[in-house]
This record gives structure tokens, sequence and C-alpha cells, in this order.
């Protein structure tokens, strides 16, 4: 099994893995239909991937009306069935990372899918900011979501 | 969907308030490839001889690389274009951080600032729509503070081109801050951006960028990517920066020190890379837009006088300018010297120059105290470093006699000043000793914005990897000249190098991959950029296309009445030797420096007498309108 995992630290902003997600997905290079996107605080160069990396408790999977939403049994993240997704929202109001959106054109849920496997994010991560390691996604210490989410965190506080 | 093929150019007209978009065609992508090459087209046909720099009819142009916006690696720099303050000549000024990509986003290749705004302004860029607003309180703060202002007023999705204090008083070295750290830092844009009286330049894009063969593609940007990462200069520079050789250079009594009076100072490893990371100076490292290096330190001050100071850099010229060259080595002066320069919107180099010769003056007793309005400029002297800094920024103190470069300085000052005012065409010299590299001093003569580094840098002259050696044996012939000390087959290595930053600033590439490490030949970029526009070229074609471009920036200096008495080097480098070192003795002596240029100018196609490019060398390249104008002035020789 294999996750994909986060380190903060060591994101220097270079936007290569937002690239790489959208133009495998969508053929062209648009950082708005990327799965994955970077949060800077530019003054002090804090640099935060963020995409899913599976929630304790899944609220996705819960807030969807018509159980379009499951847990995928090897990747351990949410999948969406495009062909039951009546692209009401509710996953969207749900995620607190807003990392699962509707999509602009084709009006359904779309969400990291780890390209099935072989998340191209990784890589292209020459720092190693996101690597895949041996795991199941939803345990943090693999994950790295703690980090990740203490990060987001550090950036939040100071723009307060 | 934003097309790379075919790039639409912005015009915004500040004097006017009004705005337009003008659409360029395949055949001019194919010719000039994009950001410096379109660049320099618009200029050339913008301005005339007599345009005044720091007047309402020069232009401003902002050029995304052609793959900005894309993952090949590094692709995301910006080509900054006008005619240059300090010199009266051709300036483009090439910066990394990540406004470029964004502007592409926004649906636009080019913008092209015309005129004069009657108050301060901000050009605001949100996808399609674009407004001239009032700058109102903006004016007067700092690039860090500006910036936070527009994010706050307009929204965090926004990156911000902007100048500080010094470019709002047309300091002669102001520079252009994007993304707050990044500096298109040569030769004034940033001058030229205060006295069209733009404080910024905020752009948000969400667009789609189109490439024509998508997985092709990605495939190739992530070979490359991986090839980059694999190449040791490459690692040493996400390690320790450009500041990473500092101590190598001192080894060699490379290190300018004291205004180029010494190469070597004591002290030189507190102003080093490795110290900045061992002694908790470097916090994050940074990279540029689409960059796997990461050779952006980000560096703070956390005791001690300077407590509070942070800031991305110092890079190695930095460290250089402000320190070992004014013989400081005080990392927390160092640090806040930068600090300030970044903030302030001033070019480290230049500032660090043109201090330095004070100091010189003040050592060889043509300024004292009652000059100085009692500040101390011996040599080191951190707080007159720091004072000097922010005076020369608000044009105050003994410092307003410094804000229009080394030159003036030195002619205001008279006397032999001069001789130690280490510039040429105006430009105060980056901190390389040309001394002991004679392909960079060729490059450093001949290069249109004045003797500086990020032009054509030819690093492989000194063979220091086996990829350079390799490189040079392919353009020379033989191992035997893989040595900088020699004159024999300089003007080979700079031709190449000069095509080829040519191509890699066009298409958005950074030396580091390019010239510094050859991850990225220009069979590479070749390739991209068939895949990316559809447009094929090959190796021979793109290079040739890159020709162009260079030859282009030269006519534009014919038409301004540069001649070969211009590519010269600043006069102590020319007469005074290097002092101490195993190469002690030598100098860039006018017989080796008209050695190199006959050479130079025979290989390029030129007139040796004037360095004129003859009207064959111009016809074979399709620059009809470059024949045209300079043939009316009896500049085009046959």
């Amino acid at each position: 099994m294999v996750a994909l995992t986060v380190k903060p630290q060591l994101c220097t902003g270079c936007m290569a893995c937002v690239y790489a997600c959208s133009v495998v997905h969508e053929d062209v290079f648009q950082p708005k239909l990327a799965r994955v996107r970077i949060d800077k605080d530019e003054a002090l160069a804090y640099c935060v991937p963020v995409q899913c990396l599976t929630c304790e408790g899944a609220p996705c999977v819960d807030a969807c009306p018509v159980a379009a939403i499951s847990m995928h049994p090897e990747l351990h993240r949410p999948a969406v069935d495009a062909e039951s997704c009546v692209g009401c929202g509710a996953c969207t109001e749900a995620c607190p990372y807003k990392v699962i959106k509707l999509h602009e054109s084709r009006g359904v849920a779309y969400v990291c899918d780890m390209c099935g496997g072989e998340p191209q994010c990784a890589r292209v991560c020459i720092p190693g900011a996101i690597s895949v390691t041996e795991g199941v996604q939803t345990d943090p210490a693999v994950s790295g979501r703690t980090e990740r989410d203490k990060a987001l965190e550090e950036i939040g506080r100071r723009k307060q | 969907m934003i097309s790379i093929s075919s790039p639409q150019v912005l015009h915004v007209d500040l004097t006017n308030r009004k705005h337009w978009v003008e659409t360029v065609s395949p055949e001019t992508v194919r010719r000039l490839l994009g950001a410096r090459g379109l660049n320099a087209e618009i200029l050339w046909d913008s301005v005339s001889h007599e345009t005044d720099p720091l007047g309402p009819d020069n232009v401003l142009i902002f050029g995304a690389g052609a793959l900005s916006g894309t993952h090949a690696p590094t692709s995301g720099r910006t080509t900054v274009t006008c005619k240059g303050p300090a010199t009266g000549l051709y300036l483009k000024s090439s910066v990394g951080g990540h406004w470029g990509p964004e502007l592409k986003r926004a649906g636009y290749g080019v913008l092209v600032v015309h005129g004069r705004a009657d108050v301060p302004v901000v050009i605001v860029i949100d996808d399609g729509d674009v407004k001239v607003i009032d700058a109102g309180p903006m004016w007067g703060k700092d690039v860090r503070v500006t910036t936070a202002m527009i994010k706050e007023q307009f929204g965090e999705g926004y990156h911000v081109a902007s100048i500080g204090p010094a470019g709002e008083n047309l300091v002669a070295f102001a520079c252009i801050m994007f993304n707050i750290y990044n500096a298109a830092g040569r030769g004034g844009t940033g001058a030229v951006m205060g006295s069209k009286n733009l404080k910024a330049v905020a752009v948000r894009g969400t667009g789609a960028i189109y490439v024509a063969k998508p997985r092709e593609y990605h495939e190739l940007a992530v070979e490359l990517r991986h090839k980059l990462a694999a190449d040791t200069g490459s690692q040493n520079l996400s390690e320790y920066g450009t500041a990473g050789i500092i101590m190598t250079v001192n080894q060699i009594h490379g290190l300018a020190s004291y205004n180029f009076q010494e190469g070597t100072i004591e002290g030189a490893e507190k102003i080093s890379g490795q110290y900045l990371r061992r002694a908790g100076y470097l916090k994050r490292r940074i990279a540029c837009d689409a960059c796997g290096t990461g050779c952006h330190r980000y560096t703070t001050v956390d005791s001690g006088a300077h407590a509070g100071t942070y800031s991305g850099g110092p890079e190695f010229e930095t460290l250089a300018a402000l320190g070992a060259g004014c013989g400081v080595t005080d990392t927390d002066t160092v640090l806040k010297a930068n600090e300030l320069c970044n903030i302030l919107g001033m070019d480290t180099i230049s500032a660090g120059s043109v201090i330095q010769w004070a100091m010189e003056s003040w050592q060889r007793g043509l300024l004292s105290a009652s000059d100085t309005g009692g500040m101390d400029l011996t040599w080191g002297n951190c707080e007159s470093l720091i004072t000097l800094i922010h005076q020369i920024s608000t044009r105050t103190g003994y410092g307003a006699n410094l804000a229009d470069g080394v030159k003036k300085a030195a002619e205001r000052l008279g006397g032999e000043s001069w001789k130690w005012a280490v510039q040429a065409k105006g430009l105060e010299q980056s901190r390389v000793e040309t001394r002991l590299r004679m392909g960079y001093a060729l490059a450093f003569a001949v290069n249109p914005r004045g003797p500086d580094h990020l032009m054509t840098e030819v690093v492989a002259e000194s063979a220091r990897t086996p990829e350079a050696k390799e490189l040079v044996v392919k353009l020379t012939g033989s191992e035997e000249y893989a040595t900088p000390y020699i004159t024999e087959k300089r003007a080979e290595l700079v031709r190449w190098h000069e095509d080829c930053y040519a191509v890699a600033d066009a298409l958005g590439f950074c030396a580091f991959a390019t010239t510094l490490a050859y991850a990225i030949s220009p069979e590479s970029m070749a390739r991209l950029f068939s895949l990316a526009t559809g447009i094929e070229m090959s190796e021979e074609e793109i290079m040739h296309s890159g020709r162009r471009i260079v030859t282009l920036e030269k006519c534009f200096n014919v038409r301004e009445g540069a001649t070969r008495a211009d590519d010269k080097m600043p006069h102590r480098l020319m007469h005074d030797p290097v002092k101490s070192g195993p190469k002690a003795g030598m100098r860039n002596s006018p017989e080796l420096l008209n050695k190199m240029l006959d050479d130079y100018y025979a290989l390029h196609g030129w007139d040796v007498a004037t360095s004129y490019p003859r009207r064959g060398t111009l016809q074979e390249l399709g620059m009809h309108d470059q024949i045209r104008q300079l043939a009316e002035m009896g500049r085009l020789p046959e």
C-alpha cells in the first residue's frame, strides 16, 4: 500500500506539482484545475502543498446526498463516481481544505486520485516535499497531515 | 485557451489611460521566440535615438518566457526591456519569481507600458480585465508593504511587480522587484518605472495555457527535471545558493574586495553560503517558477542590532558587492544591507559599487568628513554602509551624490576619482574578477547593457566540470582551450553563449540550467519549444533565432551611437594588474582586449573598425528594418 506524504518544510514553492497535475489530468497548464495547490506567505517564504490527504472521518463521503463518493479500497482516499455525482457541491462545503471541487466545465466533483497509484506531483517534486511512501493514507504519521495543518496554521495566524 | 504560438501583447498607455491588445504571429514567434526577443523588436520600433530614458516616450516592456507557465524546468523567467537610464543604451534585465507565468495565465505574453501617468498609479490585470488605478498611499512605501497593500485591496491571488522609494526617486540603479524578493536588478528599470509614475503592476490570471503535444511535453519536461537535479552544480546551488562559491572565489584571489583593489579578504567565511546555513541564518529555500533547484535563500537575523531582518537572498553578487567589496564581513550587516536594497528597490551590485568608490575616494583623501556630513567612510564601516543605502534611496545626505551611479559620481567629484569608478558604458561592473577570466572579459566588454554577467556568462571556459570541458572542446576543437587565461578562441566561446543565453531568456529558462549546468541544452530547448508551440524548430534554427535577437540588440546600440570605442572594460581592470595570488600580474589590457575584439567582430560578420553589423550579416537574418534605418544613418558597412 502506498500513500502521498507531504513535508511542507521542504517545499520551495516551485509549482511543478501543480503544473504536472494540471497537464496530466486536463491536457492544459491551468493551476485552477489542478488537484493540488500551494498556499504561500511570500513575505515569510512559507510554501505549503495542499491536496487531499484523507481526513479522519471522511466528511466529503458523509456529506454526499447521493452516495457518489466512497473510499477507494487500495488508495484509502475519497473517490468520486462521476456518473452518480449530481454536482450539488455539498462535498465542497464539507471539505475543510477546499481540495474537492466542482469542475467548471464538467460540473462534477473532482479530487486528487493519486493518478491511480503513480502520483505525478511526487514524481516532479525534487525537494521531496511531496513523496510516495509505504503505508496507509489515512494515517497522519504517514501522510504528514499534522505537519501540513501546522504549517497552514502558521500562515493563517501570521495573517491576522 | 491561451496560445503560446500566437501570444497577445497588452499595451497600456499611462498618459491617456487606455489599453489595447496586439496579436503576435507564429512567424514572429519563430523569428524572435518570446520575452527578450519579442521585447527587443518592440523596443526598436517604439523609441528613437533621441528618446530620453526617463521621459514619457521611453517604453517599459515586460515579456514572459515563451514556455513560462509550464513545468519545463526553470522556464518561468521574465525579461524587462527599455532604453536604460544608466547607459542611455539597450537594457534588458531578467527576473525569476512567479509573476511572468501569472501574466501568461491572464492571457498576455508581453506587457508594454507607454507614456507617463499624471499621478502615481498601479496597473491591475485580472484575467482579461485591465485597470489603471491611483496608487494613493502606496507611493512612498517599500516593496514589501506595497505588495501587502495590493493583496489586501485586490486579493491574495495577485502577483506583484513593484518599485520602492529608490525607483520613485529615479535612482539610476533602482530596480523592479517581483514577488517581493526577485529583482530585475541592473541598469535602472526601476527608475524608468518611477519616471512613468507607475508604482506596481499587479496580475492575477486563471486561464489555461495550451501546448500542442501535452503528453510528450510532460514526459520530456519530467526527464529534464531529473537530469538537472542530478547535476552536481545544481545540487550545490540548492544546498548553499549562489553564496556557496564565496570561499572558492576567495581562495583563487578572485573575490573583488575593496573596490577591486584586492582579490581576497580576511573573514570571507562569514559571508559564505555555508556559514549562512551553519550559523542558522538560512531558514528556508525558495524556488522560482517550475525550478527544482531552489537556489534562493530566505534568511533572517534573529539577534543583535539587526534582529528582525528578514528577506530573500543574499546572493553571491550581493555578498561580494555589499560585503567584501566594501571591506565588510559582518554577516548581520550584509543581511541587513541586502534586505534594505530589496525593499527599497535598489540593485545591490551597483549600490555596492558606488559605495566602494566613495570609500576608496575617502581612502585616497578626496573625500573627508566635511563632504560626508561627518560620516566616516573607512573600509568596513558597517554603520556607514547602512546609512548610505538609506540616503541613496531617498537622495538625501551625502548619498544623494551617489544616486546617479558611479560614473556621474566620479564626474561630480573630479580629480582622479574616475580611475576607480569601476564601470563601462555607464554601468557598474558585476563582481566578477575578469582580469582572471579572458572569455568573461570579452563578454563583458561587448555586452550591450554594460560589463555584466547575467547576459553571456562563459562559465565553461574554466572547465570545472566534465560537461564544461566537453562544451569547450565542441566549440573550439581542443581541450587546450579549456582555460580562462588565454585569449584564443574566446570569440567562439562567447558567441555560442550569447546565442544560448538569448534562446534561454526568450523561452524563460535560467542560466543555472543552460550555461552553468548543462542539463537543458539548445537541443532540448528546441524540442520543448516545438512540442509546446507546434512550430517545428531544430537546434540550429533556434540558435539562429538567438543570433537574431543578439544582433537586434547590437543594432539598437549602433542606432544610439555606440561603437567599438564603447566596447571596453573599466579603467582599473584594464590598467591595474591583479596584486596577489597565483595569477598576480594579469589584467584586461587594451592589447589583449583588442585582439579578442578583432576576433569577435570578424566572427560575427561585423565591421572590425566600428563594430557595426555588415549588410550581408543583417540580410542573412532577415533584419530589413534594421538595414533600412542604419543605412540611412550611414552606419551600415557592406
